[in-house]
């Protein structure tokens, strides 16, 4: 008998939420390791296929390496990115180089969503209203413990909705994770019917406080198109916070809504899933204003990974270095040899011949490592009103000779291919992501890192469009207001600064111009459609941060400006 | 004639740095810049090991065989002599070129496993036409002649062998290699060079008779 099955437990593999998914956005897998009788050096593989350009078979490798204790159960989160949907996500778990427990795990199609709702519920109804609506919405629940630690793997979540959510079920990671994603540009409405637990711990996210139980009294006449049924229901009176505004019925508000960062939050005093606003007409109406439009991401990631060089230049030096080992190598053979030939001297040559296999064996590695390269572009998305911002940036890695790359990413960001990627294996530790790989020369692989980083730059615009004020805590160049496809430009701003637009300044269109020096997101190949911003956005260079990918093994980094993405308000 | 040859293949090693130069093209075969290097090596390590031995090129200290038919030395002693002389020159000639191959192939990632057998191919197949030049050597009086059927061998091995068909192209040293290279050492190729060295050696071994040399 296998010794793993003396425990009599198998590997517990949990995709996505409830196993709903988005194929190309990062998802959690969540693998319980049952207790096993061994020590030492472990990892767990998971390998999520994707639809590569090559053929045959194609996964990205996910592995994160832990230290096996015998008899002790492990749970691990592991952020995966799912781009084919038709084979199985194998998992793996290998204790001191040999494979102990093995799951696959089938993508169930109709879990996969053009648009994913999902609700932290013991019971799995409420979210019905959403199936019927005419773009794909798919649906799921699941239990607090299903919540990720990471905010990235909600990207794939359009409305988290939160019926009789304990707080105090969630741990802390669960809690920033949750906070960060809803101020980062997340949609989450929170059910608090008579009764609910007081949600002290999600607060500062939260449009009102859990109040005091009221009812909803009955109107024999209720106005036409009214926002809620008439009563009589119980509901609970929410106390609104500031800047928070409420649906009332019957006088009491029961739904509060405000904004918070870039996300937006809805508290609803009552229970839609009873009755009557379990039967009631409006519910599907409430529903998708819930849910709210698509979101569309004001940067183009795809875009702006085609408009960074895929082969940038070599440093110089590494040719000279070659050449320089190169002639003086024929220089000592010259020196050996103009006076003829003796055994001592072929002797000599021949040491000089070995001498010179192992220096040009390890400048020929020297050569390879210090040409690899990664070009990078930070864009910051500004969340209005807080002192974060969602940094996404886009990588580019090129091994101009073939070979071996390893890049590594600071723990905080969740880093994936922009395009479909084999022979790629990205390994999770508590340090950091590194992406492991090899290309061909002439190739170039993409990534994407997102990570929240702090920020705390507004820009609003007066009430009649004439006067912008920003506040950027450093100096932007370049920088352009863009609403829709049209643009003005403004160029260098200060930390802050009031600006006086001419209403005749607007221009429309991407692309070069020869009036204004614009930055290199719209110019270029993509010019138009790196950003594509739907709301009144500033945008302008700012002085780049830390880097996100750096080669393990050296080689050139070369960054472009960082963009600043600053959502403007009308103040 | 040592830094000529290290010359041109270093001035190829430098020349051909730029990673764009040796990008992988689906379209056509792959001619990486090791492989150019390998034919380049073989062509001049050939060339300069043949003319050494049909006198085209003077080499300090070494005499023509003609010269050492007179003296008291054996036809067998002459042979293989000169033929032994030329082996030691042509991996004397690989060994020097060798940083510079595996400065090429190292830098690119190719295979490093195959360049044995590459060199052992490229060792044999200099020699085989080192001994058609000992050959043209005692055959040919006239430096005239002696250049023309040394120059007339020379083209018709790297030359008119591209003219055969596909299945017997390893009859072109240049080709032969490039196979090796890729991991298919020609073993047709390998007997037949052998036997050309051996049949020349045994065709300069006959013709020495005419000197009268024992």
């Amino acid at each position: 008998m296998h010794p793993a099955a003396a425990y009599g437990e198998d590997l517990s593999v949990r995709l996505g939420f409830g196993g709903a998914l988005r194929v190309g956005v990062p998802v959690p897998l969540t693998v319980v390791v049952p207790p096993l009788p061994y020590a030492g050096q472990a990892r767990i593989e998971v390998d999520a296929p994707v639809l590569g350009r090559t053929r045959g078979e194609t996964a990205t490798t996910t592995m994160v390496p832990f230290t096996a204790v015998p008899g002790v159960r492990r749970t691990f989160e592991i952020p995966v990115q799912i781009g084919n949907i038709r084979r199985l996500v194998e998992v793996r778990v290998s204790i001191g180089g040999r494979e102990q427990l093995r799951q696959a795990v089938a993508v169930d199609p109709q879990k996969v969503g053009g648009r994913l709702a999902i609700e932290i519920s013991d019971t799995s109804s409420g979210l019905a209203p959403l199936a019927g609506l005419p773009e794909r919405v798919v649906t799921a629940y699941v239990g607090p413990e299903a919540l990720p630690r990471r905010w990235q793997e909600y990207a794939a979540i359009d409305l988290l909705v939160a019926r009789d959510l304990d707080p105090a079920r969630l741990d802390d990671a669960q809690r920033d994770a949750l906070a960060m994603w809803v101020r980062l540009g997340g949609r989450l409405v929170v059910i608090a019917p008579p009764g609910a637990p007081a949600l002290d711990a999600l607060d500062d996210i939260l449009p009102a406080s859990v109040g005091t139980p009221s009812v909803v009294p009955s109107e024999p006449s209720p106005p036409a198109g009214a926002s809620l049924p008439p009563g009589p229901y119980p509901v609970d009176a929410l106390r609104l916070h500031p800047g928070a505004s409420a649906v009332r019925a019957g006088g009491i508000p029961v739904i509060a809504e405000a904004s918070a960062g870039a996300g937006w939050v809805e508290m609803w005093g009552f229970d839609p899933g009873a009755p009557p606003l379990a039967r009631w007409a409006g519910r599907a109406a409430l529903w998708q204003a819930a849910l709210g439009p698509a979101g569309i991401s004001p940067v183009q990631i795809d875009a702006a990974a085609g408009q960074l060089p895929a082969s940038p230049a070599i440093d110089p030096l590494v040719h000279a270095e070659v050449g320089g080992a190169v002639l003086a190598y024929l220089a000592a053979l010259y020196l050996i040899g103009r006076r003829g030939l003796t055994r001592a001297r072929v002797l000599s040559a021949c040491a000089a011949v070995a001498l010179a296999v192992v220096v040009f064996w390890r400048l020929a590695g020297d050569v390879r490592a210090r040409s690899t390269s990664v070009v990078e572009a930070t864009f910051l998305e500004q969340a209005s009103d807080t002192g974060i911002a969602r940094a996404i940036t886009v990588g580019t890695v090129a091994v101009p000779y073939g070979g071996h790359y390893a890049v590594r990413v600071p723990v905080g960001s969740v880093v994936t291919p922009v395009t479909a990627s084999g022979a790629l294996r990205i390994v999770v530790t508590d340090e950091a992501t590194v992406l492991d790989g090899a290309l061909e020369n002439g190739e170039a692989r993409a990534f994407a890192a997102t990570a929240a980083v702090p920020s705390s730059a507004r820009a609003d615009l007066s009430p009649d469009g004439r006067v912008l004020r920003v506040s950027l805590g450093g100096p932007a160049h370049r920088a352009e207001l863009h609403w829709g496809n049209r643009w003005y430009w403004i160029g260098d701003v200060g930390p802050a600064s009031t600006i006086t637009l001419d209403p005749k300044g607007w221009g429309s269109g991407g692309g070069e111009t020869t009036s204004h020096d614009r930055s290199w997101v719209f110019v270029g190949p993509s010019d138009d459609a790196i950003i594509s911003p739907t709301t009144p956005m500033l945008v302008g260079e700012i002085q780049p941060a830390a880097p996100a990918f750096q080669l393990v093994d050296g080689g050139g980094l070369d960054r472009r400006p960082t963009i600043l993405l600053l959502p403007v308000g009308r103040r | 004639m040592e830094l000529l040859y290290l010359g041109i293949l270093a001035l190829l090693l430098l020349l051909g740095l730029p990673p764009e130069l040796n990008q992988n093209d689906p379209s056509r075969s792959s001619v990486g810049l090791a492989l150019a290097l390998l034919g380049v090596q073989v062509v001049l390590v050939t060339y300069f090991a043949s003319a050494s031995a049909a006198q085209e090129i003077a080499v300090e200290g070494e005499r023509p065989a003609v010269d050492l038919a007179f003296g008291p030395f054996s036809r067998r002693t002459i042979v293989a002599g000169k033929s032994l002389a030329t082996l030691v020159t042509v991996v004397y000639w690989q060994l020097l070129g060798l940083p510079l191959l595996m400065l090429a192939m190292e830098i690119r990632r190719l295979p490093l496993g195959a360049l044995g057998g590459v060199c052992a191919l490229v060792t044999l197949q200099a020699w085989a036409v080192a001994q058609i030049g000992l050959l043209c050597g005692i055959v040919f009086e006239a430096e005239f002649t002696r250049t023309l059927a040394h120059w007339t061998a020379l083209l018709a091995i790297f030359v008119a062998t591209l003219a055969l068909p596909d299945a017997i192209r390893w009859a072109n040293p240049v080709v032969a290699v490039a196979q090796a290279a890729a991991g298919a050492m020609p073993v047709q190729g390998v007997v037949c060079y052998a036997a050309l060295g051996l049949g020349a050696g045994g065709l300069a071994y006959a013709a020495l008779r005419r000197f009268g040399t024992p």
